[in-house]
């Protein structure tokens, strides 16, 4: 779809037009969802995010102004939110226990000798992501996972160059090692299974 | 791998990692996880009803307006919060006490009259017609009943105001 038209559908939408919106949601809801689950590496909790994210694109939408890429604003509220749901207590308690299951889920893998694929990796990732502070995981999710540029992060979180290079850095750091761990213990198992 | 360096800062790097065996492996490693993330990034990531997610989001947003414009539910949240009860509670005692008060006081017409009445003991004789018998000799009863008429007490009709007796008729002037 090309700028004039998604424009068109923004104006639309901002006179009250649910339809024009309803497209709006059609185009951008794909790449939406996929960022908030690269956040939560769970799928109802992507869905209630972004739920409340386009709930808020709604009510802002009068806020908008031409010449903003719609993505940017959206990954904008998408961050917002997930930065939000992290920081939550209840989100903490939660996080505890998805914890447990993936360390579950990775043992059962390599007690299986089952080879982890890409959707596995996936999901192993995104736990070791968890683990990191909310800015290095907002900066790690969106340059490595999600590919925007460097400028495009920058925007999105309203960081300065250097402080998103230097989360990036850590966070990297942090997986790097994690990832490791994890293939020194997943060859361990198989090792002495052999 | 290191795309956020500059060419400068990238051949610096290179010729760094070409002389540290440390910085070597570390750099392997980091080749490594670049890789697995490169290909974690490729991974299609979908909700499992694209369409159905899409109608919860329309669903939620007309909920939202559904809510905003309950003004029922609005004025209902707000009552849960205790210092709004507080402040309703003490402007209905206030408002009660306001009329109570407002009904204690005397209406218009009470008040009309009782500043005549006040206005009579201070300035005005009332008289009875015993008060002035001789002054009303020789007049025929309709005529007593034209003179004195105008001049009754609003509050007791057999009894006159002096002054205005005074005004009517010379014959009155002594009273």
């Amino acid at each position: 779809m090309q700028y004039s038209e998604e424009l068109n559908l923004i104006k639309c939408a901002q006179g009250g037009d649910s339809h024009a919106f309803r497209k709006l949601v059609e185009m951008h809801q794909p790449f939406a969802y996929s960022v908030a689950f690269r956040f939560t590496g769970n799928a109802p909790e992507a869905e209630d995010i972004i739920q409340e994210v386009f709930i808020k694109l709604w009510k802002n939408l009068g806020k908008y102004k031409q010449g903003i890429k719609l993505t940017t604003w959206l990954y904008q509220i998408i961050t917002n939110q997930c930065l939000d749901y992290l920081k939550s207590a209840s989100r903490k308690h939660q996080m505890k226990n998805v914890e447990i299951k993936l360390g579950k889920q990775i043992r059962d893998y390599t007690n299986h000798e089952q080879q982890v694929d890409d959707q596995e990796l996936l999901q192993v990732v995104t736990g070791l992501a968890k683990q990191l502070t909310p800015k290095q995981q907002t900066v790690f999710v969106l340059r490595d996972l999600e590919g925007l540029s460097v400028e495009e992060v920058c925007e999105v979180l309203k960081m300065s160059a250097g402080k998103m290079k230097s989360n990036l850095y850590y966070a990297r750091q942090k997986i790097r090692q994690d990832l490791i761990q994890y293939y020194k213990e997943s060859t361990k198992q198989e090792y002495n299974e052999l | 791998m290191f795309t956020e360096l500059t060419s400068e800062e990238y051949d610096q790097l290179l010729n760094h990692i070409n002389e540290c065996e440390a910085c070597m492996e570390l750099a392997e490693s980091m080749k490594l996880m670049t890789n697995i993330v490169n290909r974690i990034s490729q991974v299609e990531i979908k909700p499992l009803n694209s369409a159905q997610l899409t109608g919860d989001i329309m669903s939620g947003i007309s909920k939202s307006e559904f809510q905003t414009f309950n003004v029922l539910n609005w004025i209902l949240s707000y009552l849960d919060l205790r210092q709004v009860r507080f402040t309703m509670a003490t402007v209905s005692a206030m408002l009660i006490i306001l009329l109570v008060v407002e009904q204690s006081k005397p209406t218009q017409f009470q008040s009309q009259y009782s500043s005549q009445v006040t206005t009579h003991s201070l300035k005005t004789t009332i008289l009875d017609t015993q008060n002035f018998q001789h002054q009303l000799q020789n007049y025929k009863a309709t005529e007593k009943f034209k003179l004195l008429n105008s001049c009754r007490n609003p509050f007791n009709e057999s009894r006159y105001t002096a002054a205005c007796l005074r005004e009517k008729n010379e014959r009155f002037k002594t009273i």
